[in-house]
C-alpha cells in the first residue's frame, strides 16, 4: 500500500474507532441521565411514602381492578401464585386466569384447588381470540374466573381475558409470579392522582431464591445461580435506573407484562393486545403511546418503583439465550410496527426514547459485534492500534461497572431489598458479568434480530411481522 | 494548545480521559456506597432501638401500664420515626370515637411532654415536603390551634399529598375550615379520593351536609362531578335534595349521571318517575345511571322499559337493565319464562350473564375489606 492510501486507511480506522468511542459515551450518557434522575427521585419518593401514615388504599371509590393471569403450562406454580393474588389487599378486585391450551394438568389442578364450575354467564367477545372452550367460576373464591381456551400465545390469553373482565382497569399478570399484597394499592394510586394516567407499571424484582408458602409475604433472597445472579443485577438496572429515569417525562417505553395496570377502554381502542408478535408487553406500550399520540389525548404512563413483583428468571444459559433472542426479536418487531414515533411529534418520547430503543437497544448487537469484527480485523491486518483497543475495552469495562454499581446504591437509597452480605455479593457479580455474560446476552441479543430479519419460525409458527410490517396507526372514528 | 503526532492520538487522549473520569465516579460510587451502607447499617440499629422503646412508651396510652418517669430525648434525627409513630398510634383510635375518649388525651400528653408540638411546628416553616406531611398530621391529631395558620396557607400548595395533609390538619383544628375543604375538594383534580373519604368522615354530618350543599350551589359542572362523589357521606335527606337539585340544574349528560350515581345508593319509591324520565335518554353514561336509581325502586309496570334497554346498543346499558330485571323478577321464578319471551338476542344474553353474576355476587361478602383480616384489631397492631 501506498503512504496516502496507508494514511487514508488509518484515518478510516480511527473513524471508525471513534465512532464506536461516542456510541459507548452516549448510551452511557442515557444510562447516567436516567441513573441521575432516579437517584433525585427516589428518596423523596421514599421518604414520602414513610410520612403518609394512612393507608394508600382503602374505599369503595377505588376503581375495581381485573387481574388477567394467562397460564400455559403452569402445573408447579399455578395454584400457589393464585393463591397469593387472592390475598391481595384490595377493595375490589377479581382474577381472570386463562389457561391458553396448556399440554399438562394445569387446569386440573385449578379444578381441585378452587372447585371450578361452569360459569353461566355470557363469554362476550369484545376483541377476537382463538376458540374458547370454557369458561369456569370458583365455588371457593367467587372474584375467580379461569377461561379454559385453544392455544394463541400471550397476547391472545390477555385478550381473551380482557373479554370476560368487567372492571375498568387490567392489571397483567405472570402465572410464576409473586405479588406484594399491598400492589394494587401502591399501582392504583397514580390513577388517582392524575386523571390523564392511562398506564401504570410496577418494578419487578428476581425472586428465583425464595419459595412463596401460599399467601404468606414473598421474603426475597438473592439466587446461589451465577447466572440468575446477574439477572438479578439487570432487573435492578432495568426498574430502578433505566424507567425510574424515563418514567417523569411520560416516556417509559416499556410496562413489563408481569407488573402493569391498564385502563380498559384504551386496551380496546388500541384494538387489544397484538397476537401476531412473539411478546406483547412492549408492543402495546408502544401503542398505547402511539394511539394517545396521534389521537391527541392527554396521557401519562406512570411508574411505581416498590418492588412489588417478584419473578422468576432462567437458570439455564440455554433458556435465558431463548428468552433474550425472543426479547430482542420482539424489539425488532416493535421498533419496525411503531417506526413513525421516531423523531415523530410525541415529544420527549419521540426524540428521547425511541432512539434510545432503535439505536441503543436494537441495533446495540450490530454495532457491538461489528466493532469486534473491525478489531479482529484490523489486528490480523496489522493496523490496530492496540493501545487504543485497551483503553476502550477497559472504558467499556468501567462504564459498565458504573451502570450497575448506580443501580445497587439506588436499591440501598430506597427499599433496601436485600441485606449486606447480599449486595456484596452483587459487587461481585457486578464485576463477573462483564466476563462473558454480557458478551452471552449480546450474542443471544444479535440472534433474536437475525431470527426476526429472516422471519424464522417459532414453534412451527411464520406469522410474526418482518421487516416489512406495517407501520400501525389508531383507525380512525367519526 | 495540544499537539498530536498521529491522528489516532486525540482520539486515544479522549478515551484516556473518559476512563480517568468515569473510573472516578465509578470509584466514587463505591465510596458513596460504603458511607452510606455503614450509615444506614448505624441507622436501622438505633431506628429499631428507638421504634421499640417509643412503641412501648406511646403503648401505655392504651394499655394502663405507667409511663416512665422521665420521658427519653429525642434527638433531632429521630423526630420522624417518633413523629411518625404517634401518629400511627393515633390512627388506630380515629375510628373508635368511644376509646378515643380516654387514650387519645393519654397520648397527646405524652406529646406535649416531649414537645413534639414545637418540632412539628419547626418543621412546617423549615421541612421538606415529607417532614411537612408528617407534621401536619401530627399536629391535627393534636388539634393545635398554632399550626392553624401554616396548615391554611399549605392547603394551597401545589403537591397533591401536602395539601391534603394541610387541609386535613386545618379541618382537624377548626371544623370552620369545612367549607374552604370543600372548595379544595371542588377544585383539586389531584387529591386522592380515598383520602378525601377518610378526611370528610372526621366531619359531622349535620356541619358536611350544609357545607357540601353550599359548594356544589357554587361549582362549575367539573367541580360539581368531583363534589358528587362524597354526597354518600352525608346525611340521607339532604344528600337526595342536592342531588336532585343539580338534576334540576344542569343540562351536562356526565354531571347528570353522576348526580344519578349519587342518587342510586338512597333512592326510593319517590324517586322512580325521575329514573323513568332518565331512562328516555339519549346518553349511555345518563342511561347507566338512571337504570342503576331504577334498579332500587322498579316496578313491573317498568318491565317495556328495561326491556327495551336491555336491547340497546351499548353492551353496559343492556347489562344494567337487565340487572334491573333480575332485581325484579327476584327470586319468584318468574325469570326462566320471562326469559323464554325476550326475543332479542341481546336482551337475551344480557339477562343470562345478570343472572350469572347476581349468583356469583351472592357468594361474596357485600364490600369485604381484604385488609382488615390481614390487619386484624387495632390491638394486634400495637
Amino acid at each position: 500500500m501506498s503512504i496516502n492510501g496507508h494514511a487514508t486507511f488509518e484515518a478510516v480506522v480511527v473513524f471508525i474507532e471513534s465512532g464506536l468511542f461516542l456510541y459507548f459515551l452516549i448510551i452511557n450518557g442515557y444510562y447516567a441521565f436516567t441513573g441521575g434522575v432516579a437517584l433525585v427521585r427516589l428518596p423523596s419518593f421514599v421518604k414520602m411514602h414513610l410520612a403518609d401514615p394512612v393507608r394508600r388504599s382503602n374505599s369503595t371509590l377505588d376503581r375495581p381492578v381485573t387481574m388477567l393471569v394467562p397460564a400455559f403450562n403452569e402445573r408447579e406454580i399455578i395454584v400457589t401464585s393464585v393463591r397469593s393474588m387472592l390475598a391481595l389487599e384490595y377493595v375490589n378486585f377479581e382474577i381472570v386466569v386463562i389457561n391458553d391450551g396448556s399440554n399438562d394438568d394445569t387446569l386440573e389442578r385449578l379444578h381441585e384447588a378452587f372447585d371450578l364450575e361452569p360459569y353461566e354467564g355470557i363469554y362476550r367477545v369484545e376483541l377476537p381470540t382463538e376458540e374458547v372452550r370454557e369458561v369456569y367460576q370458583s365455588r371457593l373464591h367467587p372474584e375467580l374466573r379461569v377461561i379454559d381456551k385453544v392455544n394463541g400465545g400471550k397476547g391472545d390469553a390477555l385478550n381473551a381475558g380482557i373479554n370476560l373482565s368487567r372492571y375498568p382497569l387490567l392489571f397483567t399478570a405472570d402465572a410464576d409470579s409473586y405479588y406484594h399484597r399491598q400492589t394494587l394499592q401502591w399501582m392504583v394510586e397514580p390513577f388517582q392522582r392524575d386523571r390523564r394516567t392511562v398506564v401504570v407499571g410496577g418494578a419487578v424484582a428476581v425472586g428465583n431464591a425464595s419459595t412463596p408458602v401460599d399467601d404468606k409475604p414473598f421474603e426475597p433472597s438473592l439466587p446461589k445461580n451465577l447466572m440468575q445472579l446477574f439477572q438479578v443485577l439487570e432487573y435492578l438496572r432495568a426498574f430502578l435506573a433505566t424507567r425510574m429515569g424515563f418514567a417523569p417525562f411520560n416516556a417509559l417505553g416499556i410496562v413489563s407484562g408481569a407488573c402493569g395496570l391498564w385502563r380498559r377502554d384504551v386496551i380496546i381502542a388500541c384494538e387489544g393486545f397484538r397476537t401476531d408478535t412473539i411478546w406483547e408487553d412492549m408492543e402495546m406500550t408502544l401503542r398505547v403511546h402511539n394511539y394517545c399520540i396521534n389521537t391527541g389525548q392527554p396521557y401519562r404512563i406512570a411508574f411505581s418503583p416498590f418492588p412489588v413483583c417478584w419473578t422468576d428468571v432462567p437458570a439455564s444459559p440455554k433458556v435465558l439465550y431463548n428468552q433474550r433472542k425472543g426479547w430482542h426479536r420482539h424489539l425488532s418487531e416493535c421498533v419496525l410496527i411503531h417506526r413513525k414515533l421516531l423523531f415523530g411529534h410525541g415529544g420527549v418520547f419521540s426524540w428521547v426514547t425511541m432512539p434510545y430503543l432503535v439505536f441503543f437497544e436494537w441495533l446495540a448487537p450490530v454495532v457491538v459485534i461489528g466493532g469486534v469484527l473491525f478489531s479482529v480485523s484490523m489486528a490480523a491486518l496489522g493496523y490496530l492500534d492496540w493501545s487504543t483497543q485497551w483503553w476502550l475495552l477497559g472504558l467499556v469495562f468501567v462504564l459498565a461497572m458504573f451502570g450497575s454499581i448506580i443501580s445497587i446504591l439506588l436499591d440501598e437509597i430506597s427499599f433496601t431489598a436485600y441485606r449486606l452480605s447480599q449486595v456484596w455479593v452483587l459487587f461481585v457479580a457486578a464485576f463477573l458479568e462483564n466476563f462473558g455474560y454480557r458478551q452471552f446476552v449480546m450474542v443471544a441479543n444479535f440472534s433474536g434480530l437475525m431470527a426476526w430479519l429472516f422471519r424464522r419460525p417459532v414453534r412451527g409458527s411464520t406469522k410474526y411481522p418482518g421487516l416489512f410490517v406495517a407501520p400501525w396507526a389508531p383507525k380512525r372514528r367519526d | 494548545m495540544l499537539h498530536f503526532a498521529s491522528a489516532s492520538e486525540p482520539l486515544l487522549w479522549l478515551i484516556e480521559l473518559s476512563v480517568l473520569f468515569s473510573s472516578i465516579m465509578t470509584a466514587a460510587l463505591i465510596v458513596a456506597f460504603i458511607v452510606l451502607r455503614t450509615r444506614n447499617s448505624i441507622v436501622r440499629k438505633r431506628q429499631e432501638r428507638l421504634t421499640g422503646r417509643w412503641r412501648a412508651i406511646f403503648k401505655t396510652a392504651y394499655t394502663g401500664e405507667a409511663v416512665p418517669e422521665v420521658l427519653p430525648r429525642v434527638g433531632r434525627r429521630d423526630w420522624f420515626t417518633v413523629m411518625g409513630l404517634f401518629s400511627q398510634f393515633h390512627q388506630l383510635r380515629d375510628k373508635d370515637r368511644d376509646r378515643a375518649r380516654e387514650v387519645l388525651p393519654k397520648l397527646d400528653r405524652l406529646a406535649y411532654d416531649i414537645h413534639l408540638d414545637r418540632h412539628a411546628l419547626y418543621w412546617l416553616s423549615r421541612g421538606d415536603d415529607a417532614e411537612k406531611i408528617l407534621a401536619l398530621t401530627a399536629l391535627g391529631q393534636l388539634r393545635e390551634q398554632d399550626a392553624l395558620d401554616d396548615a391554611i396557607r399549605l392547603s394551597a400548595d401545589e403537591g397533591a399529598e401536602l395539601s391534603r395533609a394541610a387541609a386535613q390538619c386545618a379541618l382537624r383544628i377548626d371544623v370552620r375550615f369545612t367549607d374552604g375543604v370543600l372548595e379544595l375538594v371542588r377544585d383539586r383534580d389531584d387529591w386522592v379520593r380515598s383520602r378525601v373519604e377518610t378526611m370528610l368522615k372526621e366531619i359531622d354530618r349535620i356541619d358536611l351536609d350544609e357545607a357540601l350543599r353550599a359548594a356544589i350551589g357554587n361549582a362549575d359542572e367539573a367541580g360539581k362531578r368531583r363534589l358528587l362523589d362524597f354526597v354518600r357521606f352525608c346525611s340521607p335527606s339532604p344528600a337526595r335534595a342536592v342531588c336532585k337539585r343539580v338534576l334540576e340544574e344542569s343540562e351536562d349528560d356526565e354531571t347528570i349521571a353522576a348526580a344519578l350515581r349519587s342518587l342510586a345508593p338512597l333512592a326510593s319509591e319517590e324517586d322512580r318517575a325521575l329514573a323513568l324520565k332518565y331512562c328516555a335518554h339519549g346518553s349511555p353514561i345518563v342511561l347507566l345511571s338512571a337504570l342503576r336509581v331504577l334498579r332500587k325502586c322498579v316496578r313491573y309496570d317498568d318491565r317495556e322499559t328495561l326491556l327495551r334497554l336491555a336491547s340497546h346498543r351499548d353492551y353496559w346499558v343492556r347489562l344494567r337493565a337487565a340487572e334491573a330485571i333480575v332485581e325484579l323478577y327476584g327470586e319468584s321464578g318468574l325469570l326462566e319464562d320471562f326469559l323464554g319471551e325476550v326475543e332479542d338476542r341481546y336482551a337475551r344474553d344480557a339477562i343470562v350473564q345478570a343472572i350469572a353474576e347476581r349468583k356469583m355476587m351472592a357468594r361474596r361478602s357485600p364490600l369485604r375489606d381484604r385488609r382488615a383480616e390481614a390487619q386484624g384489631a387495632p390491638e394486634a397492631r400495637l
